[in-house]
């Protein structure tokens, strides 16, 4: 199996601010400590942490949008420049995880969609109106929706809306961070179905960060464990949820079985 | 069967100014005991936090009681009388937010302290005890720090203890573990539960995840656009629902003791208030739907030993139902 994306010797730091109060003598913060990752063809990988692991750090840096401080980040066997180049930002694509803070308030659905479109020219003019129904139904929402601004939709609504505009450039990879940690469990098992769904059609390979182990269970193929910037285990999902190796996947693993639910009886 | 400890009867809310005008949460009852904990569960939007928040009396500016009242021990319950206002106490979802980032931790629970007349260094002793009865290790050291200073899950017990301050009898939880990681929030429930079997409070908790009602609490109800759907004993709800949106709810949740794909969604979004349907709130969703379903309004009744539940149809569907939340 080929990776899509590989990363070598991956560091993160960010530099103290130069802003200091009194008494700080803040160093620079280390995000990321050496990371070693590949993201195979058309895989379903889930990253997994804690707040402050470094997960949406990670997301970051493999989508391009932030510059190692060191090591490099190769997409199909190249090593990325920054900044990138349009076609590589289109490949590549980042769903944050909040819509409702990513979404531009002023701007209606399709406002986005058409002005991305006509931006990256991937589309002639005449086909646009057209397209943007296309991704609206690729969703799983209606070309109505076009007209709608992301103040009126639900959350999961938004979350599908981010989904579309990540999708109208076609590209290869997908990172989605935390994208349904809001949202109630019936929202969610859409949107979960939904990334599915759109791996298989669409041929998409997925990194899916989260910190709920049950999500990653449900759609992940492979899964990384990080702990303060570094990757403690990894490893195929049924694998190493069922013999976890670190003390940490151990504890984690414990305390969300700790949370299962009874099996229903059979009538 | 001993006396509910908290009641509340038929509350509705409206944000509208008229009275029956623009209802938020349409004639919710609960009854929770000494040393129980109830789960309220529900999706966003469903009114779980705004019948908290009017339990207390912490409604939002443009939110009414329109109906029903709050019962303390079998008396009306008055949130701003002295007396009164000391026997409920309230966590919320986000720590962050319900500290005062200028205050000092020991003064955020001495503020709590102050209610029942332990003042000065009384209090800073208190608080420490506080402190290190809901875990925070070094709490003399850690009384004197700011609330930037302390992790999600210190900061969430500094929220307790800021509400077990006032001694209450009542513990109302708005999704207190939400914010916080999978261990931390593991820690906080068995906090919160030592916490109700040492003090032998009466908790709701209102959450949208079952799982933590699972751990939790022994009483469950489910809330759903404005109303309760079905309540009863969190174990044989969760066993056998006795309402087809409970055993959606159920079916929709990711296990980790099990990769089940495609997962189980519900189609279309819960209505908002203003787009209550008639008839059953549940029917433009329900895979059981009837043309019964759509007519009078349907109220909770019994279906079984301590069970309620809101569905004319659940004792037809009951098999169905269990198959449908494997």
């Amino acid at each position: 199996m080929s990776a899509v994306l590989q990363a070598s010797n991956l560091s993160v730091e960010f530099a103290a601010g130069r802003l200091r109060l009194r008494r700080s003598r803040a160093a620079a913060t280390i995000a990321l400590r050496g990371l070693e990752i590949e993201i195979p063809k058309g895989g379903f990988v889930g990253i997994v942490g804690e707040s402050g692991a470094g997960k949406s750090t990670l997301a970051r840096a493999l989508s391009g949008i932030i510059r190692p401080s060191t090591g490099t980040i190769h997409y199909r066997g190249e090593p990325i420049d920054y900044p990138r180049e349009r076609d590589l930002a289109r490949a590549i694509q980042m769903v944050p995880q909040d819509p409702g803070s990513s979404l531009n308030p002023a701007l209606s659905v399709g406002a986005v969609l058409r002005e991305l479109l006509r931006f990256h020219e991937l589309t002639p003019p005449e086909r646009i109106e057209r397209d943007c129904g296309e991704l609206m139904e690729l969703v799983g929402l209606t070309a109505a929706t076009l007209a709608a601004k992301p103040r009126v939709l639900s959350g999961g609504q938004r979350q599908r809306v981010a989904l579309a505009r990540a999708l109208a450039v076609s590209p290869t990879v997908l990172i989605a961070d935390e994208i349904v940690s809001a949202l109630d469990s019936p929202v969610q098992a859409g949107i979960l179905n939904l990334l599915l769904e759109l791996r298989e059609r669409l041929g998409l390979t997925i990194v899916l960060i989260a910190h709920d182990l049950a999500v990653v269970s449900a759609v992940c193929e492979h899964v990384l464990i990080m702990r303060e910037g570094e990757i403690l285990e990894r490893g195929p999902v049924q694998q190493v949820f069922a013999a976890p190796t670190s003390a940490y996947t151990r504890s984690l693993l414990d305390a969300a079985r700790r949370l299962v639910l009874p099996t229903v009886r059979e009538p | 069967m001993t006396e509910a400890l908290l009641e509340v009867r038929e509350l509705s809310l409206r944000a509208g100014r008229r009275a029956g005008e623009g209802r938020v949460v349409d004639r919710v009852s609960l009854e929770v005991r000494r040393g129980e904990c109830l789960g309220l569960v529900g999706e966003s939007g469903a009114g779980k936090s705004l019948t908290l928040r009017a339990i207390i009396g912490l409604l939002p500016a443009a939110v009414y009681l329109d109906h029903g009242e709050v019962l303390l021990d079998g008396r009306p319950y008055r949130s701003r009388s002295r007396e009164g206002g000391a026997r409920i106490g309230m966590v919320f979802q986000e720590p962050k937010a319900a500290l005062n980032p200028l205050m000092r931790t020991r003064d955020l629970i001495a503020e709590g302290l102050r209610g029942r007349g332990v003042r000065g260094a009384a209090a800073t002793e208190a608080a420490i005890a506080l402190m290190e009865e809901v875990g925070i290790d070094h709490a003399a050291r850690r009384s004197r720090a700011w609330p930037h200073e302390l992790s999600g899950g210190q900061r969430q017990r500094v929220a307790i203890a800021m509400a077990l301050a006032a001694e209450p009898s009542v513990l109302l939880c708005d999704e207190p573990t939400t914010a916080l990681d999978v261990i931390v929030q593991e820690r906080i429930i068995e906090l919160l539960d030592r916490l109700r079997v040492q003090r032998d409070l009466a908790i709701v908790f209102v959450t949208h995840d079952i799982a933590v009602i699972n751990r939790l609490a022994s009483r469950v109800a489910l809330m759903y656009a404005g109303r309760i759907l079905e309540q009863g004993p969190t174990a044989a709800v969760l066993a056998r629902p006795h309402h087809p949106y409970t055993a959606r709810l159920l079916a929709s949740q990711p296990r980790i003791d099990q990769a089940k794909r495609p997962l189980r969604a519900l189609s279309g979004d819960p209505p908002g208030p203003g787009e209550w349907p008639e008839g059953c709130r549940f029917h433009p969703r329900c895979m059981h739907v009837k043309p019964d379903c759509l007519k009078a309004p349907y109220e909770l009744h019994s279906s079984g030993k301590s069970r309620q539940s809101a569905c004319i149809r659940c004792s037809e569907i009951e098999h169905e139902l269990e198959r449908e939340s494997q």
